[in-house]
C-alpha cells in the first residue's frame, strides 16, 4: 500500500527521538486502521488482524506517555479508503512496517536520556513486535 | 474430574431414604437409634424450606401478596418444623428409656446418611448464595439467580414434599412399635412421656407437609425440566484449569476443555465485577483485549456452526435442521459485529493503566485457543498468521451424533460465557466511568481542545457511546446464546443446563434478605414500592426497607450504596415516627409508606449526607435469632405497634 511505503520512508528519515515518536504514533494509528479494515477479508486472517489492531492501539497509547512526543493537534484518527489488494500482501507490508518500527524504537530507547521516554519506547516496541508476530508469514 | 452437582447428593440421598423405609422388619426398628436419625433428616428437610421462604408463617398469615408457591413453601415448612419438634421429643423420650445399641442398625445408618447427603446438597446451594451478617442475600456465583428462581423453588419443594410423603407412613409404623407411655421420676416430680403419641403426631405432620404443596401444584404445576435444572446445579467452585499443553487434543478433549474454560470464565467475570471501581488490574487494554477475544471466539463459533449445518443434512435422525444451525451461525455474525464495535470504542479510551492481565483474560484465552483448534486442523493453532491451518472438514469435526452434540455444546458454552462477560462489562464500565477512570489521549481529541497533558478525561458523549456499545454486545450475545439454547435442548447437549438456567433465572422468587421481585411483575423502575412501609426498615425488622429494595431491584451490588439506602430507610422511619413519639399519631388514611415518600424527601437527603455516622445502623435487630425467634419477632411487632 502506498500509505505504508510513505510512512516507512518517514520512519527512515526520522532523525531524533521526537521524530521517531511522532512517526511511531502515526504508524500505530495507520496499522490499527488497516488491520481493522482487513479483518473481514479472509476467515483465517480474522484473528491475526483483530489482535494486531489491539496491539496497534496499545503501542500508540504507550507512545503517548513519552515526554518527548511533540504535540500534534487535530490528529483524530486516520480516514483511509478500504485497503485494496491481497490480504496476505497487506499483512506482509504491515508486518514489515511494524518490524522496522520496533527496531527504531528499541534503538531510541537505548539512546533516550529520560526514563519515561525509555519506558515508552520499550513498551511501544513490544507492541510493534507483537504486530509482526501476528502478521508475518511463517515458514 | 467431573464437578459435583446437586443431583449427585439428591440421588444418593434418595437411595438411602428408600433403603431405610423399604422393609418393615420389626427386628430392625431399634427406635432409640432410628428416631434421632429420622429427626435429623426431617430437620434438614425443614431447613431447605426455611431457605426458600420469603417470610415466616406468622407474617405470612397477614399477607395477601404471596404467590401460591411462596405460601406453599411456608405451609410445608411449618408442617415439617412441627414434625421435627415431635420427633425431637420422641427421640429424647426413647433414648432416655433405652440405651442406643452400637453399632447403629442399618435403618438408622441409612436415615443418617440420607440426612448427610441432603445437608451436603444444601451446602452446595449455599455456595451460590449466602446470607451476610446484615441478613442480606449475597450472590456468590453466576448460578445464584438460578438457585433463587421459581423453577428451582418448585423442584426443591416438590422433592421435600415427596420425601415427607414417603416418611409419613414409615413414621406411623414406628409409632406402632413404640411404647405408649414411659414414666420417669426426677427429684420429686413424676414425668409421663409419650413417644408413641409424638411419633404418631410427627407422621401426621409429615403427611400434611406432603399434601401442603397440592394447591401450588394445581395452580402452577412443576415441570420435568425444573428437576433437571435442580439436579444440574454445580458447586460454586469452578473446575480446575486445563492449560493447553504441547500435545494435540482430540476434538472430544477440545470440546470438554471449552466447557471448562467457559465455566471458569463465567466464574472469573462474576468475581471481578465488584472490584472495578478500585482495582488497578481492570484496565482499558483488558477490556479491549476481551472484546477482541470475544469477536474472534464468536467468529470461530460461527465457522463451527456452519460446518455442523453442512453435517446436519447427512447425519440421520438429528432433531435439528441445517437451516436452524445456519440461523444460529447468523446470530453469531450479529454478536461478532457488536463486539467489534466495542473493540473500536476502546481505540480512544484508556484507563490509568493500559493493560494488566487478569484471570478472566487467561480463561478467555484458553477458550479462544481451543475453539480455534477445533475449527482449524492445526493442533498448534494460535491467532498468529504463521500458526494457521486448513479448515477442519465437517465430517472430521462431527463424524457422528455424539461429536455433533459435543461441538454444538462447545459453541453454546462459548456464547453463554461471552454473554455473561458482556453483561458484567456493562456494570464494570459504568463503575469505571463513575470513578473517573476513563481517559482519552489528548492527541485524539478534536481540534479546539487544548490540554497540556498526554491524556484528558473522556468526554461524556464518548462514555455514553461506549456504554451503548456494551449494551448492544450484551443483547447480541444473549440473543445468540438463546438461539443455541433451543438447539442444545433439542439435541440434549451437555450444555442444556445453561439453557434451563437462563430461562429459570428470569423468574425469581422472594426470599428473606433477597430482591423483592416476582416474574412478570416488572416494577424495577418504580421507586420505591408502595406496598413496603418505611416502618419495615432494616433497623426494626432486619429486612430491606423500600429504598433499599428499590436499589436492589436495580441489581446494584455496591455495598456502600446498599448501606446508604438502608440509612435512608432508617432515617425515614425515624422521621415518620416523630409525630407518634410526640403524641400526635397520623390521622386515618395517612400512610407512612412509599406513597408518601415526598414528605420525607428532605430527611432522605439529610440521611444520605450524614451517612455513615447514622447510629441506627450500629445495632440492627436480627429477627431470626435461633431459639426464641418467634417470640422475639412477636415482641418486636408489639413494640413497634406500641410506639
Amino acid at each position: 500500500m502506498n500509505e505504508i511505503r510513505l510512512i516507512r520512508r518517514r520512519l527512515a528519515d526520522a532523525g531524533d527521538l521526537p521524530a521517531v515518536l511522532a512517526v511511531g504514533w502515526d504508524i500505530f494509528e495507520l496499522a490499527g486502521t488497516i488491520a481493522s479494515a482487513s479483518v473481514g477479508e479472509s476467515p483465517d486472517m480474522y484473528p491475526a488482524f483483530t489482535f494486531a489492531h489491539g496491539a496497534a492501539v496499545s503501542g500508540r497509547n504507550a507512545i503517548a506517555f513519552a515526554p518527548s512526543l511533540p504535540p500534534v493537534s487535530g490528529g483524530a484518527g486516520h480516514e483511509l479508503p478500504k485497503p485494496a489488494g491481497d490480504v496476505y500482501e497487506i499483512a506482509d507490508d504491515l508486518a514489515g512496517l511494524a518490524s522496522a518500527l520496533s527496531m527504531r524504537l528499541r534503538e531510541s530507547a537505548g539512546l533516550a536520556a529520560d526514563a519515561a521516554d525509555r519506558s515508552a519506547c520499550e513498551n511501544a516496541a513490544s507492541q510493534a513486535e507483537r504486530i509482526t508476530w501476528l502478521l508475518v508469514q511463517g515458514n | 474430574m467431573t464437578p459435583a452437582v446437586f443431583g449427585d447428593f439428591l440421588g444418593a440421598g434418595r437411595q438411602h431414604l428408600e433403603a431405610a423405609v423399604a422393609s418393615r422388619d420389626r427386628q430392625d426398628a431399634c427406635l432409640p437409634a432410628v428416631v434421632p436419625s429420622l429427626h435429623r433428616l426431617v430437620t434438614i428437610m425443614s431447613a431447605y424450606l426455611e431457605d426458600l421462604a420469603p417470610c415466616d408463617d406468622v407474617e405470612a398469615a397477614g399477607r395477601t401478596d404471596l404467590h401460591v408457591w411462596e405460601r406453599a413453601v411456608i405451609d410445608t415448612g411449618a408442617a415439617l418444623r412441627i414434625a421435627a419438634d415431635c420427633l425431637h421429643r420422641s427421640a429424647a423420650d426413647l433414648t432416655a428409656s433405652e440405651p442406643v445399641s452400637e453399632p447403629a442398625p442399618y435403618r438408622a445408618r441409612h436415615l443418617a446418611d440420607a440426612a448427610t447427603e441432603l445437608m451436603a446438597g444444601r451446602d452446595l446451594l449455599h455456595t451460590h448464595i449466602t446470607l451476610g451478617p446484615d441478613r442480606l442475600v449475597q450472590e456468590r456465583s453466576e448460578w445464584a439467580p438460578v438457585v433463587t428462581s421459581l423453577p428451582v423453588t418448585r423442584a426443591i419443594s416438590d422433592e421435600i414434599a415427596a420425601w415427607s410423603a414417603r416418611l409419613a407412613p414409615f413414621t406411623a409404623w414406628l409409632a406402632g412399635l413404640a411404647t405408649p407411655h414411659i414414666s420417669r421420676r426426677s427429684a420429686d416430680q413424676l414425668f409421663v412421656l409419650s413417644p408413641r403419641e409424638e411419633l404418631a403426631s410427627a407422621s401426621q405432620w409429615l403427611r400434611a407437609a406432603g399434601a401442603a404443596l397440592r394447591p401450588a401444584l394445581d395452580t402452577d404445576p412443576m415441570r420435568a425440566v425444573d428437576l433437571q435444572l435442580l439436579r444440574a446445579i454445580p458447586a460454586a467452585s469452578p473446575p480446575q484449569r486445563q492449560p493447553l499443553g504441547p500435545a494435540a487434543e482430540s476434538t472430544t478433549e477440545l470440546c470438554r476443555g471449552i466447557a471448562v474454560s467457559a465455566s471458569r470464565l463465567r466464574a472469573a467475570v462474576h468475581r471481578g465485577r465488584d472490584r472495578v471501581s478500585w482495582s488497578p488490574e481492570v484496565t482499558s487494554g483488558g477490556w479491549q483485549w476481551m472484546a477482541q477475544a470475544a469477536a474472534v471466539t464468536t467468529h470461530l463459533s460461527e465457522l463451527a456452526l456452519r460446518s455442523l449445518g453442512t453435517r446436519a443434512g447427512r447425519l440421520p435422525s438429528l432433531p435439528v435442521t441445517e437451516a436452524e444451525l445456519h440461523g444460529a451461525a447468523d446470530a453469531m455474525i450479529g454478536m461478532r459485529a457488536a463486539w467489534q464495535r466495542v473493540d473500536l470504542m476502546w481505540n480512544t479510551i484508556i484507563t490509568e493503566q493500559r493493560l494488566l492481565p487478569t484471570l478472566a483474560m487467561s480463561e478467555a484465552g484458553d477458550l479462544l485457543l481451543r475453539m480455534g483448534r477445533l475449527v482449524w486442523d492445526n493442533p498448534q493453532w494460535t491467532p498468529a498468521r504463521t500458526h494457521r491451518g486448513p479448515r477442519r472438514s465437517p465430517a472430521a469435526l462431527a463424524p457422528g451424533k455424539t461429536a455433533f452434540t459435543a461441538v454444538l455444546s462447545a459453541a453454546h458454552q462459548a456464547a453463554d460465557a461471552l454473554a455473561r462477560v458482556a453483561a458484567t462489562d456493562i456494570i464494570t464500565v459504568q463503575a469505571a466511568a463513575r470513578a473517573g477512570r476513563l481517559y482519552v489521549p489528548t492527541r485524539s481529541l478534536p481540534e479546539g481542545y487544548d490540554v497540556p497533558r498526554p491524556f484528558a478525561p473522556a468526554l461524556v458523549s464518548t462514555v455514553l457511546e461506549l456504554q451503548d456499545a456494551y449494551r448492544s454486545a450484551a443483547e447480541a450475545s444473549t440473543q445468540a446464546a438463546r438461539e443455541l439454547d433451543e438447539l442444545a435442548i433439542a439435541v440434549a447437549a451437555p450444555s442444556k443446563a445453561l439453557a434451563l438456567a437462563r430461562a429459570a433465572a428470569a423468574a425469581q422468587t422472594r426470599r428473606r434478605g433477597g430482591q423483592d421481585t416476582w416474574p412478570g411483575n416488572d416494577t424495577s423502575h418504580d421507586l420505591p414500592r408502595a406496598d413496603v412501609s418505611f416502618r419495615d426498615s432494616r433497623a426494626t425488622s432486619g429486612l430491606p426497607g423500600p429504598v433499599e429494595r428499590a436499589v436492589r431491584r436495580r441489581r446494584v451490588h455496591d455495598a456502600v450504596i446498599l448501606l446508604r439506602a438502608a440509612a435512608i430507610d432508617n432515617a425515614a422511619r425515624d422521621l415518620i415516627g416523630l409525630p407518634a413519639n410526640a403524641g400526635t399519631p397520623p390521622g386515618p388514611g395517612v400512610q407512612e409508606d412509599a406513597d408518601s415518600a415526598p414528605q420525607v424527601h428532605d430527611a432522605v437527603q439529610l440521611a444520605a449526607q450524614s451517612f455513615p455516622q447514622d447510629p441506627v445502623l450500629a445495632h440492627p435487630v436480627n429477627p431470626s435469632l435461633p431459639g426464641s425467634r418467634l417470640s422475639a419477632r412477636l415482641s418486636d411487632r408489639t413494640r413497634l405497634r406500641n410506639g
